[in-house]
């Protein structure tokens, strides 16, 4: 395919179809990948990974493998945002990156308290993952479902308590765009954006939770759209 | 009743769609293949051919075709 790659980081717990809906309304000119964390689906047997910087690597691996040449973006989803300011900032792949989108997550220089989810016990993280939202309670009443469905979400939450916030002076180096939810929990102080970037930064207010994505998969594809023609 | 039709009956009652929707039908395909149908799913086949489905065959059942392999090779059910 001749158009941008865009290449997506899913939210703790996500895999590669978790975006299935919103790739499916992206323009034909946009080739979505939507990244395998180690562990799920297609890499099950590659086991989880815990460390921040293995994860981050392991993230990176799988794009370079993937990249064309052409010109590319990328789309971060709360643990996701993470990466993608890391991978943007530190140019880890190479310098084409046109654009980077930023979604549910606020503030990295100070922790955020959804680092310490990671140390809760079983049932207490379960009642902090269905306060985020977008999450089906049906999944409560069988055990086992439950167990099997938290598992990558409480690993990418250990992932996500090892990770440090580094202000070492560099910065995403192109345009972004950060999409967020008033009232999630986990987009406080969203501005601070505007002190990680480079480049042009646009902000979209959309939702009422931190899974914003899935009442407005429309609206996500119309911005990317909008983006990335002008990329 | 074979077990091939148990199975797709089961399939076609979870998720309310017609036979020839069956044949290559993978996970989150359909709306009604989501976390919640694919626990409705399993619960039915569970109950269907009398077993217990072990964690990994679970997170495995990925497609029509995929489930009646696990079937076939971990719960001796013959299609």
């Amino acid at each position: 395919m001749d158009g941008i790659q865009l290449f997506i980081l899913p939210f703790a717990g996500g895999n590669s179809s978790s975006f299935d809906d919103m790739n499916s309304l992206v323009n034909a000119g946009i080739d979505p990948i939507t990244v395998e964390y180690s562990g799920r689906l297609s890499r099950r047997k590659d086991g989880y990974i815990l460390k921040y910087e293995e994860f981050l690597f392991d993230v990176v691996r799988f794009i370079t493998k993937r990249r064309n040449g052409n010109p590319w973006a990328l789309l971060g989803y709360s643990l996701g945002s993470v990466l993608t300011y890391d991978i943007a900032r530190r140019a880890l792949v190479d310098d084409m990156l046109q654009h980077a989108f930023i979604c549910a997550r606020g503030d990295l220089n100070s922790a955020s308290i959804s680092q310490g989810y990671a140390g809760l016990k079983d049932e207490e993280f379960t009642r902090k993952i269905v306060e985020l939202g977008g999450f089906d309670e049906r999944l409560l009443n069988d055990k086992r479902f439950l167990k099997i469905y938290m598992e990558p979400v409480q690993n990418d939450y250990a992932v996500w308590s090892d990770y440090v916030f580094c202000d070492d002076g560099r910065k995403i180096h192109c345009d972004a765009t950060v999409i967020y939810s008033e009232k999630d929990p986990l987009c406080a102080n969203i501005r601070a954006w505007d002190g990680l970037c480079d480049g042009i930064i646009d902000y979209y207010e959309m939702g009422e939770n931190h899974f914003f994505i899935r009442d407005h998969y429309a609206e996500m594809a119309e911005i990317i759209n909008s983006k990335l023609r002008r990329a | 009743m074979n077990n091939k039709e148990k199975y797709a009956k089961l399939f076609m009652e979870t998720f309310e769609i017609p036979e020839d929707e069956l044949t290559g039908l993978k996970y989150q395909d359909i709306p009604a293949w989501d976390s919640v149908g694919h626990m409705n799913l399993i619960a039915a086949i569970e109950d269907g051919f009398d077993i217990m489905m072990d964690t990994d065959d679970i997170i495995d059942f990925s497609s029509f075709e995929k489930g009646m392999e696990i079937l076939s090779s971990n719960y001796d059910i013959e299609f």
